[in-house]
C-alpha cells in the first residue's frame, strides 16, 4: 500500500478510441484495478464516458474523489473528418500561401495523383498584414496596426470563430503576434486566438504555421468538449481531469484547452506509456511498443525508460499513409509509426500479383468477412480465424460470433482462386505478410532511431496485437515478447502510469564552441520556469524535476542528435563539453566521428515532470487465484501444412510461475495470444505472458 | 530455417528485400553532409542479386539515379572481374558515362560475401558537395572543366581502405573533409544494406536471391508489358525548344520519338541537335533514365523499379547529341536536356492515350538558382534554394500548384534562407493567372521576390543570382485545347532580365528581384470548365476577372450567378 493512502483518490483512466471506449479503474487504498470496455458514441463522444462513468459507480460503488485521466482522438478525427472550425489566419504580407505552397512535393513521385491534403484556410480567410521581423529579430518594417484590425474585423464578419496568428520570424521577435492579439481581441473579445509564438516558437514557416492552424481549428470544439466534460463528470465524483498529451505527459485542462494541437495523438501516445510502464515493472531495459488494433498498428520503440521524441510529426495522413499527404504538427511527439495494417486491413493480389494487406481498412464497418455485417473482402482477421488462431466463440469473450464460412470464402474468392493454393495457404499468406509487412516499417522505425534489436522485447497489446505478436518478434530476431495482462485495454492502462508533464524546446541556433558558461543555464532557468507554471497547475503537491537535452550537429549535416545534460553542470557546460559529449553520442551511434569538424547546438529542450501518484497500476498479481481450465481446437501448421489440435488455455487460469509449451493458443476476454512451434510462455508476477521465441528453430 | 520455410514466399521475403535497400537508405540520410543528399534527397541506393541485377531500391531515391542503379552494377562487373574480388572490397567510380551524368555523383558498389561466394551487392551514388574543377559552372567547354574523374576502382581492399586514393580525392575538391566523409558514409551505409541482406537468406535459408529475384524480374516485365500493351501500336513524336542556345545564339532541340509494338517501347532520341561545348549535355544514361520515369507516369506508378521494369524499353539515337552526349563533352548541367525528357514522353503517349495524359509541367527542367555576395561585415554569403511552378492540368484535377515535377524535393524554407544569408525575401506566394486555362486549370506558379535586408548587405557591391530556369520563351503546352501555361520570367525592380534558361544577374542592395515561376498548362477545352471551380478560382483569387473574360466568357456569368448566391447565403 502507498503511503498516505487514506488521501489517495481512486484514479480512473479513460480512453476514447475509433471503436471503443476503454477504461481502468485503480483503487491505491484497496488495490483492486476494474477494466470496462463500450463503444464509442461518435456523435458525442462525452456520453460515452459519462455512461461508462455511471457504470464503475455501480459495479464499484460511488467514490468521494475520483482523479480521470483522459486520451481522445478528439482533435486528430475533428482533422482527418475536416470537422473543425471556420479558421481565420493573419499573416506577414507576401506569405498568405505558405501553407499552399507547402514544402513543394508530390506524395509519392510517379504518381501524377499524389495531391497534398488540402489546407485548412482558404485563401479567402488568409490575410496579409504589412509588418516585418528579419531572422536576427530586428523589426525591418513595424507592425500596421489598422491592417490587423481591418482583417479581424473581416474574418469576423465572415463567421470566424477562430483566428490563428503566424508572423515571420516571431520566434525570435513575438512583439508584433502579441500586439495584434490585443488588437484582435479589442474587434472581438470571444473570437479564440492562437499564437504561432506561443504554440510552437520553432523556426520553419511551413510547419509552425501548419501547427498553429490546427490549434486555432481545434480550440473551440476542445474548449466546448473539456469544459462540458468537467462540469458533467463531477456527479460522478470526478474533481480533477487530466489529458494526456503527444508527449507522453499529461496537462491540466487549461492547458489542454490552450494547446489542443498538443493532444493530437492522445490516444496512440498511451500505448507506448503503458509498454515503457510494464517495462519498467518487469525490470526490462529495451522494448518495443506494439499496439496493434482494428484499422492500424502503431510501434515505439522505448529504450532504457525513455520514449523517442519527433518534431516531425505529420497527422491526418490520407494517401496510403504517405508522408505528405497529411498535415505536420510540430510540437514534441512521441516517435511512433502507425501503420496501415490492422485486424480490419484488408487483403489482396498488387499488380506483382504479390499478396498485399492494407492499407486499406474494412473498419467497423463493413468490417472483416467473419463479422457478418456485409463485409465480403478478406481481412487479417478473417485470416487469423481460418488458422484457428481466433475461436468463432470465444471472440470479445464470447458477446460477438464470427463466422467462419464467410471468412473461408471471402480468402477463397480474392486470393485463393486467383493464386491456385489452398484457403489455409493462402489465410497463412496473408498473416505472414502482414508481419513482413509489419516488420519492415518498425526495421525502418528502429534504424531511424539508431536501435540495435538485439535486446529489444516486444510489448505487444491492442485487439489483434497479441495474436501476431509471437510470429512478428519472431521475423524482427527477437528473443522475448510480452503480452501484458488487460492487453486489449493497455492505452487506458498507460493513462493511470504517466506522469504530469511538460516540454518545451526552444530554437537556439549556435555554433558548440561559441556557447559562453552560464550561457545554457540561463536559457534553461527561462524555459524552466515556464514549463514548472504549466506542471503547476495540474500537480499542486509532489516533486516536479526537470530534464535538460540540447540537439547538436556537425554544422553542415541535417541530422541532430539529442545530447543530455546533467542538471548539475548546467552551470560550468560551455562550448568545449557539448563537443565532447555530442563526439561521444555521435560515435555510439554511427561507429565514428569527425574530431576537426565543427558542430552546432541546434534546440534546447526542458521538460519538467511530476510522476504519476499511481505508478504501481501494474502491481504484481494474487498468485492464488485463478479460474477457467484448458481446452483444444484444431490450429494450422504451416510447416506441415495441416490443422493441428493444439492446446487452448484460458488466462484467467495461469498463475504466476505457469508454463505453456507452444504452440497454443491462450484467450483472455479481449485478445488471445499466440504461442508459436518451439516457443513457450510462462506468467510473470505482474501476470504479465512472457513468451520466448524460437528456441529450437 | 524459420517457420516461413514451408511457403519462403516470395510476398514475404519482397518486404524484407526492401528493408535492404532502406537501411542504406536512411544511413545515408542521417550521416552525409552533403546538402543535395538531405534536403534533395539527390541519392540513390539498391540492392542486386549475384550477377549484379536490381532487386530493388531504397526510398527516398531520387528519380535521376534510377536508370543509374539498374545498369551501373552490371557495366562496373563488365569492367572489374567479379572472381577478383574479396571480402573487404569496394568498388567506386564517378564517371558520368557510368553513373548519373555528372561528375558530381559518386557511387560505390559493395560485394556481399557469404564465405567465399559473392551472394549479392549494394550500391548508393551520392551527389557530393564538391568535386573540384568549377563548382555549378554553366560556362565549361569539356568535361576536364568539370573536376576529378574517378575511373572504376578499389576504394577498399581486404577491408582496407585505400588511403593514396582518398588522399588524391582530398587534395582535389572543396570542402575536402565533408567530402571524404561522405565517401566512407557511403561506404558504412553499403555495409549496412549487406548485413540485412545476409540475414535475409539465413532467415529463409536460401543460398542466394538469384531464384525469387528472377520471378520478381518476371513478374514486374509481365506488369509493365501488359501495361504498354494497353497502349495502341504506333509511332509519338514530341519535341521542344529547351529555351536555350548554343555559343553562337542556334537553338536547340530535344526530339523524342516513342515507338509502342505490341507490349514493348522503343524511345528514340534521333534528330535532336548536336552537343554543344556548354554543359547542358546528356550522356544517354541520364537521358534514358528519365524516359523510363517517364513511361513510370504513363504505364503504372506503383510497380516496383527493378531489373524487370527495364527490360521492355529501349533506346535508339544517333551518338554526339545533346540527348546522347560523348566524352569529352561538358555535362554538369544535364538535367537541362534530361529533366525534360518524362514530360515530353506525356506529350508524345497523349495523341495515344487521348483524354488519359495531363498537360505539360511548369517549372521544366529545374528552377535552381544560387544567390551570393558580401555582408555589410565584408563575409561572403551563398545560398542555392528551388523555386516551382505549377504542373499541368489533368484529366480529373487542376494541376498542382508550385509542385516539383519530375524530382520531388522540396524548398528551403524563407526562415532558414534568412537564417543563412543576409537576403530579404519579400514575398512567395502564388502567382495568379499563372495557369493555363482549360477544363481542369493548369496548377499556378509562385512568385519570389528578393532584396538585399536593410543594413545587412554590403551596399557597394551586388548581390548575385546565377541559376538554370526554364519555359521562359515558351509556356508549358496544354493538352486537349487546354491553354498553355505562363511563360516564366526574371526581373529586377519590375524590368525582365531576358528569356535565356542560364542567366547570371546582379542587383543592387536597393533593388528589386524577381522569380516569376511558369504555371502548368490546361486539360480540356477552357469552355468546359465547371463554372463552380471557376467561382473557386475567382473566390480565391486564382484567377482574375479582366482574365476569366478573356479565357472563359461562356463560363463567367454563370460563375458569377455562383458567387452572388454564396454570398448572400
Amino acid at each position: 500500500m502507498t503511503e498516505g493512502a487514506g488521501r489517495q483518490a481512486v484514479r480512473v483512466g479513460c480512453d476514447i478510441g475509433g471503436t471503443f471506449t476503454d477504461f481502468v479503474l485503480s483503487d491505491p487504498a484497496t488495490g483492486v484495478v476494474t477494466v470496462h470496455k463500450r463503444l464509442t458514441t461518435l456523435d458525442e463522444p462525452a456520453r460515452a464516458v459519462l455512461d461508462g462513468l455511471a457504470m464503475l459507480q455501480a459495479q464499484v460503488g460511488g467514490a468521494a474523489s475520483i482523479a480521470m485521466v483522459h486520451a481522445t482522438t478528439l482533435v486528430v478525427n475533428a482533422v482527418i473528418e475536416a470537422k473543425g472550425r471556420r479558421t481565420g489566419l493573419i499573416t506577414t504580407a507576401g506569405f498568405r500561401d505558405v501553407l499552399e505552397l507547402r514544402r513543394h512535393m508530390r506524395t509519392h513521385v510517379f504518381d501524377i495523383y499524389g495531391d497534398p491534403a488540402p489546407p485548412l484556410v482558404p485563401r479567402e480567410l488568409r490575410c496579409q498584414v504589412d509588418e516585418r521581423v528579419f531572422a536576427d529579430g530586428d523589426v525591418v518594417t513595424p507592425l500596421d496596426e489598422q491592417q490587423v484590425t481591418d482583417a479581424a474585423r473581416q474574418l469576423v464578419a465572415d463567421g470566424v470563430e477562430t483566428i490563428a496568428v503566424v508572423f515571420l520570424h516571431s520566434y525570435v521577435n513575438p512583439e508584433h503576434e502579441r500586439r495584434a492579439a490585443e488588437l484582435i481581441r479589442a474587434v472581438d473579445p470571444d473570437v479564440e486566438i492562437s499564437l504561432s509564438s506561443e504554440v510552437l516558437p520553432l523556426i520553419g514557416e511551413y510547419n509552425r504555421t501548419s501547427t498553429t492552424v490546427i490549434n486555432a481549428y481545434t480550440k473551440p470544439l476542445v474548449r466546448r468538449y473539456l469544459t462540458r466534460l468537467v462540469e458533467a463528470s463531477q456527479a460522478f465524483g470526478v474533481d480533477r481531469l487530466h489529458v494526456m498529451s503527444s508527449d507522453g505527459g499529461l496537462t491540466a485542462v487549461d492547458t489542454a484547452i490552450d494547446h489542443p494541437c498538443r493532444m493530437i495523438e492522445s490516444g496512440p501516445v498511451a500505448g507506448a506509456i503503458a509498454a515503457r510502464a510494464v517495462a519498467s515493472a518487469a525490470g526490462l531495459e529495451h522494448v518495443l511498443s506494439f499496439d496493434m488494433g482494428g484499422t492500424t498498428a502503431k510501434a515505439c520503440l522505448v529504450r532504457g525508460g525513455t520514449v523517442p521524441i519527433t518534431s516531425d510529426l505529420e497527422v491526418a495522413r490520407t494517401h496510403r499513409f504517405r508522408k505528405g499527404s497529411g498535415y505536420p504538427v510540430s510540437i514534441p511527439s512521441v516517435d511512433l509509426i502507425e501503420i496501415g495494417a490492422g485486424g480490419g486491413s484488408i487483403a489482396g493480389l498488387n499488380t506483382l500479383g504479390l499478396v498485399q494487406v492494407g492499407p486499406e481498412s474494412a473498419s467497423a464497418h463493413p468490417g472483416p468477412a467473419c463479422y457478418g455485417l456485409g463485409g465480403s473482402r478478406p481481412t487479417v482477421t478473417d485470416a487469423d480465424l481460418v488458422l484457428g488462431y481466433l475461436s468463432p466463440d470465444s471472440f470479445l469473450g464470447g458477446t460477438m460470433r464470427l463466422d467462419g464460412s464467410a471468412a473461408h470464402e471471402a480468402i477463397r474468392a480474392h486470393i485463393a482462386e486467383p493464386l491456385d493454393i489452398t484457403v489455409e495457404d493462402a489465410a497463412w499468406r496473408i498473416h505472414d505478410v502482414a508481419n513482413e509487412m509489419m516488420a519492415h516499417a518498425v526495421r525502418r522505425h528502429m534504424v531511424e532511431k539508431g536501435g540495435s534489436d538485439a535486446e529489444v522485447t516486444l510489448v505487444a497489446f491492442g485487439g489483434a496485437g497479441p495474436v501476431h505478436a509471437y510470429n512478428l518478434a519472431d521475423k524482427l530476431s527477437f528473443r522475448e515478447a510480452l503480452i501484458p495482462l488487460r492487453a486489449g485495454v493497455a492505452s487506458a492502462v498507460g493513462l493511470l502510469a504517466a506522469p504530469v508533464s511538460f516540454h518545451l524546446v526552444h530554437a537556439l541556433r549556435v555554433p558548440s564552441a561559441d556557447l559562453k558558461r552560464d550561457q545554457l543555464a540561463g536559457e534553461f532557468a527561462r524555459l524552466e520556469r515556464q514549463a514548472r507554471g504549466y506542471v503547476s497547475r495540474a500537480v499542486t503537491d509532489g516533486k516536479v524535476t526537470a530534464t535538460y537535452a540540447l540537439d547538436v550537429r556537425f554544422s553542415g549535416q541535417g541530422f541532430e542528435l539529442r545530447i543530455d545534460l546533467d542538471p548539475g553542470q548546467l552551470g560550468s557546460t560551455a562550448g568545449a563539453e557539448v563537443e565532447a559529449l555530442f563526439h561521444t553520442a555521435y560515435e555510439q551511434r554511427f561507429g565514428y566521428h569527425y574530431e576537426d569538424m565543427p558542430s552546432e547546438v541546434v534546440n534546447l529542450h526542458l521538460e519538467a515532470s511530476a510522476p504519476s501518484p499511481d505508478h504501481d497500476v501494474l502491481r504484481p498479481v494474487d498468485p492464488t487465484r485463478a479460474s477457467g481450465g484448458a481446452s483444444s481446437r484444431p490450429v494450422w501448421n504451416p510447416r506441415t501444412r495441416e490443422y493441428v489440435r493444439q492446446e487452448v488455455h484460458s488466462r484467467s487460469a495461469l498463475r504466476p510461475g505457469m508454463q505453456v509449451s507452444g504452440p497454443a493458443v491462450i484467450e483472455e476476454d479481449e485478445s488471445t495470444t499466440v504461442v508459436g512451434f518451439g516457443g513457450s510462455a510462462w506468467v510473470d508476477d505482474h501476470g504479465s505472458l512472457r513468451l520466448r521465441v524460437g528456441g529450437a528453430l | 530455417m524459420g517457420p516461413d520455410l514451408p511457403t519462403a514466399s516470395i510476398d514475404a521475403v519482397w518486404p524484407r528485400i526492401l528493408s535492404c535497400a532502406d537501411e542504406i537508405s536512411l544511413t545515408l540520410l542521417r550521416t552525409s553532409f552533403s546538402p543535395d543528399v538531405r534536403e534533395n534527397f539527390d541519392y540513390g541506393n539498391a540492392v542486386y542479386d549475384s550477377r549484379g541485377r536490381m532487386l530493388a531500391h531504397g526510398w527516398p531515391s531520387a528519380t535521376g539515379h534510377l536508370t543509374t542503379m539498374g545498369s551501373c552494377v552490371k557495366d562496373v562487373l563488365a569492367k572489374v572481374d567479379p572472381a577478383t574480388l574479396v571480402p573487404g572490397d569496394v568498388l567506386i567510380g564517378n564517371d558520368p558515362w557510368t553513373g548519373s551524368g555528372h561528375t558530381a555523383d559518386v557511387f560505390v558498389v559493395t560485394p556481399i560475401f557469404r564465405g567465399e561466394r559473392i551472394v549479392g551487392y549494394t550500391m548508393n551514388i551520392v551527389h557530393h558537395l564538391d568535386i573540384g574543377g568549377r563548382p555549378n559552372s554553366t560556362e565549361s567547354r569539356s568535361i576536364y572543366e568539370e573536376g576529378l574523374r574517378i575511373p572504376v576502382m578499389k576504394l577498399a581492399h581486404g577491408g582496407r581502405l585505400n588511403e593514396e586514393l582518398i588522399e588524391l580525392i582530398r587534395y582535389n575538391v572543396r570542402f575536402s573533409d565533408k567530402v571524404v566523409g561522405d565517401i566512407k558514409a557511403q561506404v558504412g551505409a553499403n555495409n549496412a544494406g549487406a548485413l540485412r541482406f545476409l540475414e535475409l537468406l539465413d532467415r529463409y535459408g536460401l543460398d542466394d536471391l538469384d531464384e525469387i529475384g528472377a520471378e520478381l524480374f518476371r513478374r514486374t516485365e509481365q506488369g509493365m508489358r501488359s501495361a504498354i500493351a494497353k497502349i495502341p501500336d504506333g509511332i509519338y513524336r514530341a519535341e521542344v525548344d529547351i529555351d536555350d542556345t548554343d555559343r553562337a545564339g542556334n537553338p536547340l532541340w530535344l526530339r523524342i520519338a516513342v515507338e509502342v509494338a505490341g507490349d514493348s517501347v522503343i524511345v528514340d532520341f534521333s534528330g535532336s541537335s548536336p552537343q554543344v561545348d556548354r554543359p547542358i549535355n546528356s550522356p544517354l544514361t541520364f537521358t534514358s533514365t528519365y524516359a523510363v520515369v517517364g513511361m513510370k507516369f504513363v504505364t503504372d506508378p506503383y510497380l516496383p523499379f527493378n531489373e524487370g521494369a527495364y527490360r521492355p524499353i529501349s533506346f535508339r539515337t544517333e551518338m554526339g547529341t545533346i540527348a546522347s552526349a560523348t566524352f569529352p563533352a561538358p555535362t554538369y548541367w544535364r538535367g537541362g536536356v534530361g529533366l525534360l525528357v518524362p514530360d515530353l514522353i506525356i506529350r508524345a503517349m497523349s495523341s495515344a492515350l487521348p483524354d488519359q495524359l495531363p498537360a505539360s509541367n511548369g517549372s521544366l527542367p529545374v528552377w535552381l538558382y544560387t544567390v551570393h555576395g558580401t555582408r555589410a561585415d565584408r563575409e561572403p554569403f551563398l545560398l542555392h534554394s528551388h523555386c516551382f511552378g505549377g504542373t499541368g492540368g489533368r484529366p480529373t484535377a487542376d494541376g498542382m500548384s508550385s509542385t516539383g515535377f519530375p524530382y520531388n524535393i522540396q524548398d528551403v524554407p524563407t526562415e532558414v534562407f534568412e537564417n543563412d544569408t543576409p537576403v530579404l525575401c519579400v514575398r512567395r506566394e502564388l502567382r495568379e493567372d499563372s495557369g493555363g486555362a482549360g477544363r481542369f486549370r493548369g496548377g499556378l506558379g509562385e512568385r519570389v521576390s528578393l532584396r538585399a535586408a536593410p543594413g545587412k548587405v554590403a551596399t557597394d557591391r551586388v548581390v548575385t543570382v546565377t541559376g538554370m530556369f526554364g519555359r521562359t520563351k515558351n509556356g508549358a503546352p496544354g493538352v486537349g485545347g487546354g491553354s498553355a501555361g505562363a511563360t516564366g520570367g526574371l526581373l529586377v525592380d519590375g524590368e525582365s532580365t531576358g528569356d535565356r534558361s542560364y542567366q547570371d544577374i546582379d542587383f543592387e542592395h536597393d533593388q528589386e528581384f524577381t522569380l516569376l515561376l511558369p504555371g502548368g498548362g490546361g486539360f480540356g477545352p477552357p469552355a468546359d470548365r465547371d463554372p463552380a471551380a471557376l467561382a473557386e478560382d475567382l473566390r480565391s483569387g486564382y484567377v482574375t476577372r479582366e482574365r476569366a473574360e478573356l479565357d472563359y466568357p461562356g463560363v463567367l456569368p454563370r460563375a458569377e450567378e455562383l458567387l452572388a448566391d454564396r454570398t448572400e447565403s
